[in-house]
């Protein structure tokens, strides 16, 4: 009691003083933030500090490493074999699809040559692992592994096998932090796959959907419609699945319908993704993002 | 005085390694911030070896690290020091389940002051369920103060 009360006279000689230099702090964040968000030097200073939060991420995932180490090499080798012969199967249907693809790939720019429409651009896709996603509920972002080292650059699309996850918006020494699509800055223009409507897409920041904008109420739109790339903005390759159509909203009072659709690429659940890269170096068109047009 | 400064900066750096946790309940991230936490926690357990500048320091190295804007953990932080000053009285001199509720307010105070920054510079709210964040730092205080060693002398 007697240690509190002596406390308590401390607070109240040291009051004003204290007042002051939270007056004085304040003061210079406001300053800081002020200068970021318009000249975004907090981007370079990262570049040099990654390098030292990479090891801390290693220790994160030391124990799941770990687990993983474990599960296989106790694991069971009849269990191996099944896995392997399950995956050759695999292989071989995917290569079979493969040499069909590639026959319809020609076929399409043959055609496309005879009609003189310009041809699309071609991808390729790198494996990357997700090393973490970033604390902060204002942004939805993730890192992945991966970043100048591997030649990526801020504009490259990143898709999983079940969709398209976002694009990658700023890229380090070693790793690259990935927009989602469910991020409120993130825009994406779609198809839909049913009647070829254009749209562009917008990111809820929240509840982990995306929101179909500017489209009025007679829009031609039902649930369940599946929405992919179109492919216009030469960032995105054409025909990615982005989304599944949940919910129309047609409120006459309001000039645009709502419309709210859930993204099908697991964007949480993986622990890898691809990151596309044209082949035909048309890297130059991808215009890396700024953050006055992702708003 | 050293050893006390060596388990400040080891809690520290487990708290920012916690913060890249995430347990996803209700579509929203409900971990607290675990820095402010382990601040808030030396300066309760040594109000007089902690300074309103080191919050603020702390804040500074966070937002280098994770931060959307440079300076917005550095003045929430700063900010909930004199909270918790203001209130540091009141927690020395109630029970625990009486500290939770202030515990509970300096995170939402936080929580509010980081909303608000963010709400200025790109216009987005990411809904109620933000708060359950602070509810969630009340909780985890109220388990860590089961043990001896996190226990606040009166």
């Amino acid at each position: 009691m007697i240690k509190s009360h002596h406390r308590s006279s401390k607070l109240f000689n040291k009051g004003s003083s204290l007042l002051s230099k939270l007056l004085l702090l304040t003061f210079i964040s406001i300053i800081f933030m002020g200068v970021d968000f318009r000249f975004h030097y907090l981007k370079e200073i990262r570049q040099f500090t990654n390098v030292f939060t990479k090891p801390l991420h290693a220790v994160l995932n030391l124990p799941n490493d770990i687990y993983n180490v474990a599960t296989q090499y106790f694991s069971n080798q009849s269990h191996l074999i099944l896995e392997n012969e399950t995956l050759k199967l695999d292989i071989d249907r995917l290569k079979a699809d493969l040499q069909r693809l590639d026959f319809i790939d020609q076929e399409n720019d043959q055609l496309r040559n005879l009609l003189e429409v310009r041809n699309t651009h071609k991808f390729k896709t790198e494996a990357v692992s997700i090393i973490y996603s970033r604390f902060d509920p204002f942004n939805q972002k993730i890192i992945i592994d991966g970043g100048q080292n591997k030649d990526f650059q801020p504009g490259q699309p990143v898709i999983d096998a079940l969709g398209l996850v976002g694009q990658i918006s700023s890229v380090f020494p070693e790793t690259s932090e990935v927009t989602l699509i469910i991020d409120k800055k993130m825009s994406v223009p779609i198809q839909i796959q049913r009647n070829g409507l254009r749209a562009i897409t917008n990111g809820n920041g929240q509840n982990e959907t995306i929101s179909l904008s500017y489209l009025p109420n007679s829009v031609d739109v039902v649930k369940g419609d599946i929405l992919k790339t179109s492919g216009i903005d030469t960032i995105y390759p054409e025909g990615i699945v982005v989304a599944e159509v949940l919910e129309i909203n047609h409120d006459p009072k309001l000039p645009f319908a709502k419309i709210i659709c859930k993204p099908l690429s697991a964007i949480r659940n993986h622990s890898h993704v691809l990151v596309v890269t044209p082949i035909n170096k048309i890297a130059n068109n991808l215009a890396p993002i700024k953050n006055d047009q992702k708003k | 005085m050293i050893r006390k400064n060596k388990s400040l900066i080891f809690s520290l750096i487990v708290a920012a390694m916690m913060n890249l946790i995430h347990i996803n309940i209700f579509n929203t991230d409900l971990m607290p911030d675990f820095i402010l936490l382990v601040l808030i926690f030396w300066f309760f357990k040594n109000p007089n070896a902690i300074s309103i500048s080191l919050f603020w320091y702390v804040g500074l190295v966070t937002d280098i690290f994770m931060g959307d804007l440079l300076g917005q953990y550095a003045l929430t932080y700063a900010s909930c020091y004199f909270i918790s000053q203001y209130f540091m009285n009141k927690i020395m001199l109630n029970n625990k389940y009486q500290q939770l509720f202030y515990i509970f307010f300096i995170f939402l105070s936080a929580q509010i002051i980081m909303l608000l920054i963010n709400v200025m510079h790109d216009l987005h709210y990411p809904g109620a369920n933000y708060f359950l964040q602070s509810i969630s730092a009340a909780l985890i205080w109220y388990l860590f103060t089961q043990f001896k060693f996190f226990k606040l002398d009166h």
